[in-house]
């Protein structure tokens, strides 16, 4: 690879071949040593996991597709499906976490390295993933497909060319669409565009079957699908945005994507009469009495801020934030029945939604960007963790569990009435408070105080379907066992209710230990912070 | 004074709308050593940034050596030499392997680049540290790193962002002989410091940047005699129109009192 037939074609991309295999083993030795620990292309056991994973999976699917005797044009698009639906949730936040992460940025600007040298080596490790997960997704079933009875001999090479042509052009058209952003956002906007742009395609799988009724009522497919002057027209557009895009990494990108942290405007003048908040000593009081003074109002204060603000927190949980739209856009039409009736109801499914969320922010939860500010937490007093864990709960439980069930509750007693809006509001917050109990034991140290791991997110695809099983036969349980009757459902409550207090105090207690241990471990490792001057 | 190295012509930097630079216009000569002072927000670190080619300015010309930015932004790199104000480093390679990097991409024979090394870590007294990963460094020690990773490549313009931060007293002394030193060989060096006495001892030419501005660009007995102040911390807290600190400090023991 390192060859001249390579480096010629480097140099006609425009890059620097001899920079640009200093970068790629510049990279690999980070990766080696832990420190850029947020790739996936450059984690090789977080990515063969996930091969078995997906491998397992497609080949569950394409036994069962060809057990059905699907039809062969069907069975393709199925697993063209399946590799879109793999590449957006794993590529497309690989590419945004490659292209808007200016850390290296930071270190790297000032150097003589052009934005093409700087952008290709960047995104080779993009093409491992694509190697590891294309076939995985589709060798076993294009070969299984055999079996379809309109197969012909060569069928397993049309799938597995039809698929690495598809999963190609979905990358160029990933990295020319984030090329876009890095042009044409501003530096103090690129970060959150970048989030869009992460989420924007997962939304548009999950809501397929949507679109897909909306462009039939419009009849636009067989309009489309009948001129293929148009087809043609937009897959020249497509290739023309990808190109373009791909163009405008290879510019100044390096200067623009450090800008995203190097810029910063003049210092202002502190406005004259400036006061607390009239707010602040009333919150404070508040939480005096419910949580625990204020090194517990310090961790509400500071886990709520940082979970908005955040960005690879944010960036962890982004690949939720569709399911979410989705069950949000979903609610009305599931209030139209009250668990209550007798009949199924989709409300049955809340209680295991709130859980299924804040088990994905619980182990998220100790990681961040900034991870040396862990040092306040070091020189805090020790006695203060016990309330701290408490606020971190606070920060969890108010926002995520008792806000939306007061509003759902609101809703709920419109369309129900009170009995059968207080009775199932209370079930679900009462359960939602259990599972957080026993979530806070995932949180395994001072939230954002350590650096994130490339697959933390990677694996929220097959958790999410893990849990979308274990929820259903939750769901099974309290239908045909709790809800028959409203006593039964007043009885569940109260344990429930008991049974989180009960969990949560010993959660705390654990958290607390664990925070504890690590800082321990931390101060222990003076070099994770810094050195102070000989 | 020689040729200009640098020249910065109505130079207009905004972030996120604000305007942080106003049509700064200045130029350096080959062997000077100019100070740039202002007070934090000033538009120092900016101003740094944009010659270094890491921020681009809205509008304005920059060119170093005739090169203009950032058009001939890998050219104009390999002429600078740039410790940063933050120390910004890959924690988790060895005071060596950073140093190589560094030179590599600055393309420097293999030969040269290692003796270069070796005599930099040695002049600032890391070579029993060269094997050992930047994470176990100190705050001086790193920014030791940081000065020999600006100055391997043998840079025409040196632009050092607080060169002295968390040096120690021996390594101060050593960096602002080698300034004197490196100006003597004709280098250019845009010194940026809070550290007033140093700045009216090496710079040649002091400028004084506020609020976005540049309000001051002359030799430090110049801007004494033009502002009839006796010392240059006097000269800034006069043209920076900077309130006096007792009352400050006075309102600061107050509230811990409350």
């Amino acid at each position: 690879m390192r060859g001249p037939r390579f480096s010629g074609l480097l140099r006609g991309l425009g890059i620097d071949p001899k920079r640009y295999w200093l970068l790629m083993d510049l990279f690999r030795t980070l990766t080696e040593r832990r420190e850029a620990m947020n790739q996936l292309g450059r984690d090789g056991v977080s990515l063969k996991i996930l091969t078995v994973l997906y491998g397992f999976i497609s080949i569950l699917i394409s036994l069962g597709m060809v057990a059905g005797e699907a039809h062969l044009r069907t069975y393709l698009l199925a697993f063209l499906g399946l590799t879109a639906f793999v590449l957006v949730s794993l590529l497309i936040p690989e590419i945004s976490n490659s292209l808007i992460n200016p850390v290296e940025g930071l270190i790297l600007a000032h150097q003589p390295i052009n934005g093409a040298t700087y952008t290709g080596a960047k995104l080779s490790h993009l093409v491992r993933i694509l190697l590891y997960l294309v076939p995985a997704v589709n060798l076993v079933p294009a070969l299984a497909g055999m079996a379809l009875r309109e197969a012909r001999w060569y069928y397993p090479l049309e799938h597995m060319l039809a698929a690495i042509l598809f999963a190609l052009m979905l990358a160029l058209v990933g990295c020319g669409i984030f090329g876009w952003l890095v042009r044409f956002v501003p530096a103090p906007r690129l970060r959150a565009a970048g989030q869009v742009a992460e989420f924007l395609p997962m939304l548009g799988l999950f809501s397929f079957s949507y679109i897909g009724k909306f462009l039939n009522s419009l009849r636009l497919p067989g309009w489309f699908t009948g001129h293929w002057q148009l087809q043609a027209g937009l897959g020249v557009a497509v290739c023309g945005l990808a190109v373009s895009g791909l163009r405008s990494l290879s510019g100044d990108y390096l200067v623009r994507v450090s800008s995203i942290v190097q810029g910063r405007p003049a210092a202002k003048p502190v406005p004259k009469g400036f006061r607390p908040s009239p707010g602040a000593a009333g919150a404070s009081r508040l939480f005096r009495a419910f949580f625990g003074g204020q090194a517990s109002r310090a961790a509400f204060e500071y886990v709520r801020r940082m979970m908005v603000r955040e960005y690879q927190f944010r960036r962890a949980l982004v690949s939720l934030l569709p399911m979410c739209i989705l069950l949000l856009a979903g609610l009305p039409a599931a209030l139209k029945v009250s668990p209550f009736s007798g009949h199924f109801s989709r409300m049955h499914f809340t209680p295991h939604v709130f859980g299924f969320l804040l088990f994905s922010i619980c182990p998220a939860l100790p990681y961040g960007r900034d991870a040396k500010g862990v040092w306040v937490f070091l020189v805090a007093p020790g006695r203060a963790l016990g309330p701290f864990a408490r606020g971190v709960h606070a920060a969890l439980w108010l926002p995520i569990v008792i806000v939306p069930h007061l509003a759902l509750l609101a809703v709920a007693a419109w369309k129900w009435g009170w009995l059968d809006a207080c009775l199932f509001t209370g079930f679900s917050a009462a359960l939602v408070s259990l599972y957080l109990g026993l979530e806070l034991l995932l949180i395994n140290g001072v939230p954002f105080s350590k650096q994130l791991r490339s697959a933390a997110g990677a694996f929220m695809l097959p958790l999410m379907m893990v849990g979308a099983l274990a929820a259903g036969a939750m769901v099974a349980l309290q239908y045909f066992l709790v809800f028959p009757s409203r006593i039964g459902v007043a009885a569940a409550i109260a344990v429930f209710a008991g049974a989180a207090f009960l969990v949560t105090r010993r959660s705390l207690k654990s958290l607390e230990d664990t925070m504890r241990f690590d800082l321990g471990v931390v101060s222990s490792e003076a070099s994770l912070i810094y050195k102070e001057v000989d | 004074m020689g040729q200009p190295i640098l020249k910065l012509e109505k130079v207009i930097f905004a972030y996120g709308g604000t305007e942080v630079l106003h049509e700064i216009s200045f130029s350096l000569n080959q062997g000077e050593v100019v100070g740039l002072l202002g007070p934090n927000g000033a538009g120092k670190s900016t101003t740094i940034k944009i010659i270094a080619g890491i921020l681009s300015p809205a509008s304005g010309v920059v060119s170093v050596t005739g090169l203009g930015l950032p058009d001939r932004a890998v050219e104009v790199k390999q002429r600078i030499g740039y410790v940063p104000e933050t120390a910004g480093l890959f924690e988790s390679l060895t005071g060596q392997e950073f140093l190589e990097l560094v030179g590599r991409l600055h393309d420097i024979d293999e030969d040269t680049l290692q003796i270069r090394i070796r005599e930099m870590l040695e002049t600032f007294g890391l070579s029993s540290d060269r094997s050992s990963r930047l994470d176990t460094y100190s705050k001086g020690m790193r920014q030791k790193v940081l000065l020999s990773s600006a100055l391997l490549h043998n840079p025409d313009l040196i632009l050092l962002d607080e060169p002295l931060s968390g040096l120690d007293v021996n390594a101060a002394i050593l960096v602002k002989d080698l300034i004197a030193a490196l100006a003597a060989a004709g280098k250019t060096i845009l010194y940026s410091s809070h550290v007033l006495d140093v700045v009216e001892r090496v710079c040649d030419r002091v400028m004084i940047i506020h609020q976005g501005n540049l309000i001051a660009n002359a030799s430090p007995e110049a801007l004494k005699a033009s502002t009839g102040q006796s010392t240059l911390e006097d000269v800034f807290r006069h043209l920076t129109q900077s309130a006096r600190v007792d009352p400050s400090v006075a309102r600061i023991i107050e509230s811990l009192r409350s």
